[in-house]
């Protein structure tokens, strides 16, 4: 299914584009789609050892409300008719 | 028999969720804020007026030109002076009048000092702009069951998490470890706008009225979320924020607990301001003789300002200021060595 991606500001001012359309059936698929259209992306939000870096979340939009990819078990939910993914990260400035 | 001005306070008491109950809540509380530069001067403008009983104001740094667009408190004297932070901010506050007792520490908050700056509040607020400072007031929020708020801004937008120890996600559980120094844009590398900052703020500051004002019954049918604001693009999303149970701050698992940016020692490093061009050089716990040091290099210096409580001397191309704690911020410089040099040379006794 296709798959929107909205990206934090800051890194849509790196990539100079504030989403990404994929074709993914799971998350882990998403991303890899995601890593392979924009190859800027892929160190922006995941370390050397391909986890997410510390201050970054990537958040799945449901009918139910929003999951915190952290917080399941992999990355190999199906999605959804209707599901999106949005990017966050930590904000340090004040 | 109220403890606050009722005519002063009308239009707010008259808000249902806060009432009169909350308005006296408010007036009997006691919140420490740590920052006073553009978030902190939103949520110490909010705080002030809305009429909290006691405003404990901390922050380490002077006001500069560039503060001025977006925080609230200082003005073009303030920068020109190279006024600290706190002392500008309550001055500022101070004129506007109201009931609210101010508490002023141009100090640098961290594990040896929270516990003293702390004592006696209801309410952590962030207006930090640093997430080691976060890092620490989480552990200390969650050791002492203290409520705090997070706020973080940059760009156009920013993110919000009230966060009520026992009951709500804290920022571990949402972040479980803090990213390498460098890692994140900050005000300074990436810039920021004003309206940006007063949303964000505001956010905050609305939880924190709300928290304060509260009775626990009240409180309990606050579900606080993380929510990620952006005033260019006018979207927000708001995420709901449950404990993790596997949180190294508030989780029960193993390890939980423990506290570590609480309990790890101060540093007594020089910290580099990130985008500041600035070099912090940790006090030495001794009061500094300002007047002896203002004579001793004034036939070095380009200029010595004598402050009052701080010294400001402008040498070598840099600007140096002595707090009375005996911490001192060299600006124009990024390199440690030089700084502690500079600070040795001029300032050390």
């Amino acid at each position: 299914m296709q798959l929107r991606i909205d990206l934090p500001g800051l890194v849509a001012g790196v990539l100079g584009r504030d989403h990404l359309l994929v074709e993914a059936g799971t998350l882990a698929e998403a991303l890899t789609a995601a890593y392979a259209a924009e190859p800027a992306l892929g160190p922006l939000l995941e370390d050397e050892s391909g986890d997410l870096r510390e201050h970054v979340l990537v958040l799945i939009r449901t009918s139910a409300g929003t999951l915190n990819s952290r917080w399941l078990p992999d990355h190999e939910r199906p999605f959804e008719p209707g599901e999106s993914l949005v990017v966050m990260q930590a904000v340090s400035g004040g | 028999m109220s403890g606050f001005d009722a005519a002063r306070f009308d239009r707010q008491v008259r808000f249902g969720p806060l009432g009169s109950a909350g308005q006296q809540r408010l007036a009997e509380s006691r919140v420490l804020l740590v920052g006073v530069g553009a978030l902190g001067g939103v949520l110490a403008q909010n705080l002030f007026r809305a009429g909290v009983g006691q405003l404990v104001l901390c922050d380490r740094d002077v006001v500069e030109l560039s503060n001025l667009p977006r925080q609230v408190l200082f003005e073009d004297r303030h920068a020109a002076q190279g006024a600290a932070k706190a002392e500008a901010a309550a001055e500022t506050l101070r004129r506007f009048g109201g009931p609210t007792e101010l508490e002023v520490h141009s100090t640098h908050v961290d594990a040896s000092n929270l516990a003293d700056l702390a004592s006696g509040a209801d309410l952590l607020l962030d207006g930090t702009d640093n997430l080691g400072t976060r890092y620490l007031l989480n552990d200390f929020s969650q050791k002492m069951g203290i409520p705090w708020i997070y706020g973080g801004v940059v760009g156009s937008g920013g993110l919000v998490l009230p966060i009520l120890p026992g009951k709500s996600a804290c920022l571990r559980c949402i972040f479980p470890d803090p990213p390498p120094p460098g890692s994140l844009p900050t005000c300074d590398s990436a810039g920021v706008i004003p309206p940006a900052v007063g949303a964000i703020a505001s956010i905050q500051a609305g939880a924190a009225l709300r928290i304060l004002s509260s009775i626990d019954d009240e409180l309990a049918a606050f579900e606080p979320k993380l929510l990620q604001l952006d005033v260019w693009s006018g979207t927000t999303l708001a995420l709901d924020a449950p404990r993790r149970p596997d949180c190294p701050a508030c989780g029960a698992g193993p390890g939980a607990g423990t506290y570590e940016f609480l309990e790890a020692p101060p540093g007594r490093d020089p910290v580099v301001l990130c985008g500041r061009n600035t070099v912090q050089l940790p006090g030495t716990g001794r009061a500094p003789d300002l007047a002896a040091i203002a004579a001793r290099v004034a036939p070095f210096a380009e200029e010595v300002h004598d402050l009052g409580a701080m010294l400001r001397i402008r040498v070598e191309a840099l600007v140096l200021t002595l707090f009375p704690d005996g911490r001192a911020l060299i600006e124009g410089t990024d390199e440690p060595d030089r700084a502690r040099a500079i600070y040795d040379r001029y300032l050390s006794s």
